[in-house]
């Protein structure tokens, strides 16, 4: 669209409010694209951070993928490529390094490492989270069990009578040792009633080492120790002072040891045994700690397959560029190690405009330029036309092996293989537009018509917003469009619902992030797709504000 | 795992992770930093153009939020709106060794740098022109609202109410309509 076009009002010489926007988004499209070109964002990082991840420079190509039978010339020609000093217009544009790499656009690379980095992440977090709470919840359970099981509840009442009765026991001997050698009575009675409250103490510390399970505090055993022969040495020499036989005062001293010894004892025992306001908090601990552990693992749960889609992800992008060139399984093996190495070089020419197929399934007829479209949609799209097409090739086993070694150049039967489609969604809507259900019965009617083809239908969300919300969002729209698939005779167990939640956003457009609202349906055929794919499928790119 | 993700640390809990456990968290920190600095510095130039400043500064005041971001890396969880609450806070500070001479662009034979020819283009790009002629403050609600910013976020960035950030940017889009229409219609 011109300049002249955007500007020019309508018939009522308005600018609605949608020609408001998308003149708007185009000038600062073009803006942030000026922008873009004139910064050197590697030397402005190496800068803050010293040593920005360059790419490495890309290491020629191994000997045996090199001597591949018959496209030996072609890729010898590609390694010395590679190896050129590049061109300024090469580091500008350029992130694949041989046509093979023509469908794997390097932000839906990029996009699909960090999803995979930041799972992982997740997934690590979640597991310890998991193991903590499980171990929290199983002391909490124990401690509660132990509990039930050590409680004598027919006497618990007489228990505490008995300790309180004990307590004060306690006292009365006290105050009858100290009596002897403090005339003052109230610092007498003062002085016994806080012996009883450490004796009391003394009975807590104990009580409650043996309520948590732990180890008793052989200190606090001591000091229990100390504290009974204390009071019997005192009343021994309390009666000694007095003038009593020894016998005597022995034998009283003895009673004394004993009363203080059983009242520490009964105390302990009552507070191990009865139900005390820490029982209590310790059922409200197991029933939090329970809601903790079930919040985690299905957090977990949600993690890991999440993750397993994403290295299943990674895996196919592996082995898709050794597949599209339609390598024997034992040369592909090679090369699809060698192939990712020699991505790690910018330094390399240009490529020359694709113009595959999945190129234009992926930028569709609105989208405009292919350097928007790639940035636009590189992230989700090329991801579905990694998977689409690894899952094609592998899943085919009427794939004949090649006779003659083929070109090093991408290899158009891939991508005419592929049927894949993007539904696009309003900001904070998981609502099908009209368009989008045109589009989405079509796909009934392909997949329906297709035996065993299944379809991954995977949600995704813009960035902004808080992760839980774009997670619901993306899931809401997947479920949305299986939804409507179910619903037009599609078997809903031929149907995987992903939702992936916000997508990263580094380096995309604002066009970028509008169509990262979407849901990708990727089906995965087995090659008897009922439709060819020049028959042509629908794109709809219903974009909202 | 893919021999392409070599650039990229090694994923926590595979294999090839317990030879390398502690360089795990430090890689994939710088790996984070770098994308987010790729992401966003254009962004915040953008940004930045939009509030008054020229390239020169924009780019200065960028690069300047940029290192301060990564010497807090760890402890910002939302990198997009503190670069911005942060580069706003430091770019009336920028403004005294403003200058850029537009006018030696403008002339026959010479070829503007890259950095000018972005600035050239914010300043003759009809559109952008438009923009420009709006208040300060709308532009930097327009500016945050094209950067997908909701209008809370937006009224936290700029210290506003949401109300405030939806009746600026409805007062803006209703000033553009009018602009772009009349410019349309002189055309």
């Amino acid at each position: 669209m011109s300049m002249e076009e955007m500007h020019s009002p309508g018939d009522s010489g308005e600018l609605s409010d949608a020609e408001l926007d998308a003149i708007l988004a185009a000038a600062e499209d073009r803006l942030l694209t000026a922008i873009h070109c004139s910064l050197d964002l590697e030397a402005g990082l190496a800068q803050i951070i010293g040593d920005p991840p360059r790419r490495e420079p890309s290491p020629a190509l191994p000997a045996d993928a090199l001597s591949t039978p018959d496209s030996g010339k072609d890729l010898e020609a590609d390694a010395a490529r590679c190896t050129e000093p590049p061109t300024p217009a090469a580091q500008l544009r350029i992130r694949f390094p041989g046509p093979e790499h023509h469908c794997l656009m390097a932000s839906a690379r990029s996009a699909s490492r960090r999803r995979l980095t930041k799972l992982e992440r997740q997934r690590v977090h979640a597991a310890k989270d998991v193991e903590q709470d499980l171990d929290d919840l199983a002391r909490a359970e124990d401690l509660r069990e132990w509990r039930a099981h050590r409680r004598t509840s027919g006497y618990t009442g007489a228990l505490r009578l008995l300790a309180l009765t004990m307590t004060l026991a306690d006292a009365v001997v006290a105050y009858v040792a100290i009596g002897v050698f403090v005339t003052n009575h109230v610092l007498t009675a003062t002085l016994a009633v806080l012996t009883a409250l450490t004796g009391a103490t003394i009975a807590c510390i104990l009580a409650r080492c043996r309520r948590r399970r732990l180890s008793v505090l052989i200190t606090a055993r001591i000091l229990e120790g100390i504290f009974v022969g204390a009071l019997t040495m005192l009343r021994y020499e309390g009666l000694r002072v007095q003038g009593t036989s020894p016998l005597t005062a022995t034998g009283a001293a003895a009673l004394t040891a004993l009363i203080v010894l059983a009242g520490l004892v009964i105390t302990e025992e009552a507070i191990v045994t009865t139900r005390t306001f820490g029982d209590f908090l310790g059922a409200l601990l197991v029933i939090r700690k329970r809601r903790n552990y079930l919040v985690a693992a299905r957090r977990l749960a949600r993690i890991q397959a999440g993750d397993a889609a994403a290295s299943q992800l990674q895996g196919y992008f592996s082995e898709l560029p050794a597949k599209a060139e339609g390598l024997p399984q034992g040369a592909a093996q090679p090369r699809s190690a060698a192939i990712p190495k020699s991505t790690q070089g910018g330094n390399v020419p240009a490529l020359a405009k694709p113009t595959s197929r999945a190129d234009r399934l992926v930028t569709g007829p609105n989208l405009g330029s292919r350097r928007r479209a790639k940035i636009a949609l590189g992230s989700v799209t090329a991801v579905a036309v990694g998977v689409l097409a690894a899952g094609l090739l592998a899943s085919d086993p009427q794939q004949p092996a090649p006779q003659a070694g083929p070109p090093l150049a991408y290899s158009p039967p891939v991508a005419a293989q592929l049927q894949t489609t993007a539904l696009v969604f309003p900001i904070g809507q998981a609502r099908l537009s009209n368009t989008d259900e045109a589009a989405l019965k079509w796909l009934a009617g392909l997949l329906k018509s297709a035996g065993a083809a299944s379809a991954t239908i995977e949600g995704f969300a813009s960035a902004t917003g808080t992760i839980e919300r774009n997670q619901k969002l993306s899931l809401a729209r997947a479920q949305d469009v299986a939804d409507f698939l179910v619903v037009h005779g599609v078997p809903a167990s031929r149907l995987v619902i992903i939702g992936s939640g916000g997508l990263d956003q580094d380096g995309l457009t604002a066009l970028a992030q509008a169509v990262n609202r979407n849901v990708v349906v990727i089906l995965i055929s087995d090659g008897k797709l009922g439709r060819p794919i020049d028959g042509g499928g629908p794109w709809t790119t219903s974009s909202g504000p | 795992m893919d021999d392409a993700t070599t650039s990229v640390p090694e994923i926590p809990g595979s294999p090839d992770k317990a030879a390398t456990p502690a360089q795990e968290p430090a890689d994939v920190s710088t790996i984070e930093y770098s994308l987010s600095y790729q992401a966003e510095k254009p962004r915040l130039i953008r940004y930045l153009l939009h509030c008054g400043a020229s390239y020169q500064t924009a780019e200065d005041v960028a690069q300047r939020a940029l290192e301060e971001l990564h010497k807090k890396w760890a402890t910002v969880d939302k990198p997009g709106p503190w670069l911005r609450k942060v580069a706003t806070r430091k770019l009336p500070r920028s403004r005294v060794s403003d200058e850029y001479p537009l006018e030696d662009h403008d002339q026959p034979g010479t070829m503007p740098d890259p950095a000018s020819a972005a600035e050239i283009l914010f300043e003759k790009d009809t559109v952008l022109s438009a923009i420009r002629r709006l208040p300060l403050k709308q532009r930097k609600v327009f500016a945050l609202h094209f950067d997908r910013y909701e209008a809370t976020e937006i009224a936290e960035i700029l210290q506003m109410t949401p109300v405030a950030v939806r009746q600026n940017l409805a007062r803006a889009r209703a000033r553009l309509k009018d602009l772009l229409t009349s410019e349309g219609a002189d055309k």
